[in-house]
């Protein structure tokens, strides 16, 4: 049996797909953490797959289109539906258009341990005609419920709401003219058409005429809705109290949305980073002591020069010196997963959307940016969730520029070697923000584009943080860190020992000098040399960075720590920001060009090294110049400032002149 | 009067959704036609509305286009 979950945005299709399948898939309180097809063996002979959330089959975005393309075409046995029991009227809206399919449907009212009223699951069933099961997170036989049911929803024939029968949709079917789409109900293709749905249209080769005034037109695209609400009204009644938002949530969103709303959120923001860092300072530093004295122990065992130094250096040492910032990986992981099982995530993005739009972004890449403290490459696939290609291709772009957990290693280990405060890690953070905003400023000026999204954004109630959903997303971020530290950094910390401690013409040579690696960076390193870090040693922790972050400080850690890299305190920050901004890794860039396609990839590439090289660059000489010279120096840039100021205020006055003459007219 | 007009804490019903055909789409699948709202928050550029049980952040531009009855 072939089963798709499917439903609304956040109403826990995930976490029950999680329980079905044993699996432990990513879930969070605010929608579009699904972006793609799960599918898992279930006990004998069952396969579940888990679809993205979507409100209708007339999908808005590319996981929409995911959704909508499964259903319309998968080769599924039945469909189980997910509602939430707070929502059915809307909820069932999606159900209504599954049911103009005949597809085999059986309905999953979730969340039934935080109803807010009486809900009559049997009377629900014997309406609509199909099995329905009341599931909640406490409940230990969903699977055989649920199986049951769907098993059920095979047998039976399926459902047809009485609204296809309606003049107005009989009148649509012959309007249509024997124009079909092999796999769908004439009703549905329809009552699509009659919606205006442009993908349908063009499925049946249906050429709509031109229509964009929607109110008073004569096209009755709303007609559609109103049959299937009008019919889900009919059916709820009885079967559900009419409910309203959770008091509790008013009560906090007074505060977190009121007039003490940024206040409370550069507090909870402050909070996770001190949190992060000063918390996970002391175990990161037990850690590193202990990594220290396996290192010792491997050098005094007995063994060849050759094997000891590869197991010292290139295993004990390269992993270590990441494994070591574990704690705080851990802990931003932890705090992350919190904001979005509480519902303050969404919050953030109501919150920031003003100042997103502005950069041509919406408070829905909010998401993205705080996914990507985490990974860079999953905050990618999370721009999926965005509506409007453009908004969609700068938040791709943007994202990668705010640092992941791999930079944090680099970061945590150069400023804890040079004494920095950790107002240099937050400063790493700001500059990665500040970055992002200027590209795309720059990309707006540029093109011309506006942010072309029609930001609506469902706002979930707060809801206590589950203590097992926190833990498995964390667990689940972990385990991904651990497997990257385990395979690509001990990989290329393998590889990079290898070329270290090797040369061309006279093997092992014990040493890093006059090794494979050292003459090949040579080559490149001079380029960095405006930069402060000129040295083979530097570039070529940058080069492993390209692979995955997390081995810079790896090989640093291998090519004889951080006073053999770099010469001065400003030159290891001038690293730590060409680090922070340089190009993403692969598998962000793999992500980049499977998103938006391979042209992306490689602007990211060149914008990224771009950016980073003239950060860097503009550090660096200020820094050397602070010490030569401060007057000259505060001249300089008081007069970058001005200059900077000018413009603004022509951009403006400008502005502001338009905006009057747009008023007059 | 639109959704836009509203300050925090009116109430009173959706009569009518107007905006691009995008817009309205949704909106409409929403259920949001006919339904009763209260505005629990707003800022520079967007209101936060409850329609029911269902809570939604809508955009100034495209609150614009909703018109209401207040209450």
């Amino acid at each position: 049996m072939r089963l798709a979950l499917c439903g609304n945005p956040n109403v826990g299709k995930t976490t029950l797909f999680n329980r079905l399948t044993r699996s432990d898939e990513p879930v969070g309180n605010w929608h579009g953490v699904t972006v793609d097809v799960r599918t898992k063996k279930s006990g004998r002979g069952v396969y579940i797959s888990d679809l993205p959330g979507a409100y209708s089959l007339s999908a808005r975005t590319a996981e929409e289109e995911i959704t909508r393309d499964n259903i319309l075409f998968g080769d599924y046995d039945v469909i189980v539906y997910v509602a939430e029991v707070n929502n059915l009227r809307r909820n069932l809206y999606m159900f209504m258009q599954l049911a103009e399919l005949n597809k085999n449907v059986a309905l999953v009212v979730n969340m039934m341990d935080e109803a807010r009223g009486k809900v009559d699951l049997n009377l629900l069933s014997k309406r609509l005609g199909v099995p329905v099961v009341g599931t909640s997170v406490k409940d230990k036989n969903q699977k055989a419920a649920l199986i049951g049911a769907a098993e059920k929803a095979i047998s039976k024939k399926p459902f047809a709401p009485d609204y296809v029968n309606d003049p107005a949709v009989k009148k649509a079917v012959a309007d249509m003219r024997g124009k079909k789409v092999s796999e769908l109900t004439e009703a549905f293709v329809a009552l699509k058409i009659m919606e205006r749905d442009e993908f349908i249209a063009e499925k049946a080769g249906y050429n709509q005429p031109e229509c964009n005034a929607c109110v008073g037109c004569s096209c009755n695209t709303d007609l559609p809705a109103r049959l299937r609400y009008g019919y889900i009204d009919k059916i709820l009644s009885g079967v559900v109290e009419r409910t309203s938002v959770p008091q509790s949530t008013l009560k906090i969103d007074k505060v977190a949305l009121g007039r003490f709303a940024l206040p409370v959120f550069l507090l909870v923001m402050s909070a996770v980073f001190v949190i992060t860092f000063e918390l996970g300072k002391p175990i990161s530093n037990l850690l590193s002591s202990l990594i220290e004295r396996a290192q010792g122990l491997v050098l005094q065992a007995d063994m060849s020069p050759w094997v000891s130094s590869l197991l010292a250096d290139g295993i004990v040492g390269g992993v270590g010196a990441v494994l070591a910032f574990l704690p705080q990986v851990v802990l931003i992981f932890l705090l992350t997963a919190l904001l979005q099982d509480s519902g303050y995530m969404s919050r953030v993005a109501f919150l920031t959307d003003g100042f997103f739009k502005k950069f041509g972004l919406n408070g829905r890449a909010a998401f993205s940016v705080v996914l990507g403290l985490g990974c860079s490459a999953t905050a990618v696939l999370s721009t999926r969730g965005i509506s409007g290609e453009g908004v969609r291709r700068r938040a791709a772009l943007a994202t990668p520029f705010c640092p992941c957990s791999a930079r944090l290693a680099v970061f945590t280990a150069i400023s804890a070697y040079f004494g920095l405060s950790g107002f240099a890690v937050a400063a790493m953070y700001i500059l990665g923000l500040g970055a992002a905003l200027v590209v795309l400023k720059v990309m707006q000026a540029f093109r011309h584009e506006r942010c072309d999204d029609e930001f609506i954004m469902e706002m979930p109630p707060y809801r206590v943080p589950r203590a097992k959903r926190v833990l498995s997303v964390v667990w689940h971020n972990v385990l991904s860190f651990l497997s990257r530290v385990g395979s690509v950094v001990l990989g290329v910390g393998i590889i990079m020992w290898v070329l270290c401690n090797f040369s061309v013409s006279s093997g092992f040579t014990g040493g890093v000098e006059n090794s494979i690696m050292c003459t090949l960076c040579s080559i490149i390193a001079p380029v960095f040399t405006p930069l402060g870090f000129g040295s083979w040693r530097a570039t070529a922790a940058l080069m492993s960075g390209v692979a995955a972050k997390e081995t810079v400080v790896s090989v640093i850690g291998s090519l004889g720590g951080m006073t053999a890299v770099f010469d001065s305190t400003a030159a290891s920050v001038s690293f730590m920001i060409f680090t922070s901004l340089y190009v993403p890794c692969v598998a962000t860039l793999s992500a980049i060009a499977k998103e938006n396609g391979v042209k992306s990839a490689m602007l990211s590439v060149a914008v990224h090294t771009l950016v980073a090289y003239l950060a860097s660059f503009l550090y660096y000489r200020s820094a050397l110049w602070y010490a030569a010279d401060k007057f000259w120096l505060f001249t300089v840039w008081a007069c970058v400032a001005a200059v900077i100021a000018v413009v603004a205020a022509v951009h403006i006055i400008k502005v502001r002149r338009t905006g009057s003459r747009r008023v007059k007219t | 009067m639109t959704l836009f007009d509203c300050s925090v804490g009116s109430s009173g019903t959706v009569v009518q959704i107007g905006g691009s055909a995008y817009t309205h789409r949704r909106l409409v699948d929403l259920g949001l036609t006919g339904a009763s709202y209260r505005v629990r928050a707003r800022n520079a550029n967007s209101v936060l509305v409850d329609f029911g049980s269902v809570s939604c952040v809508i955009r100034s531009d495209i609150a614009a286009n909703i018109k209401i009855l207040e209450r």
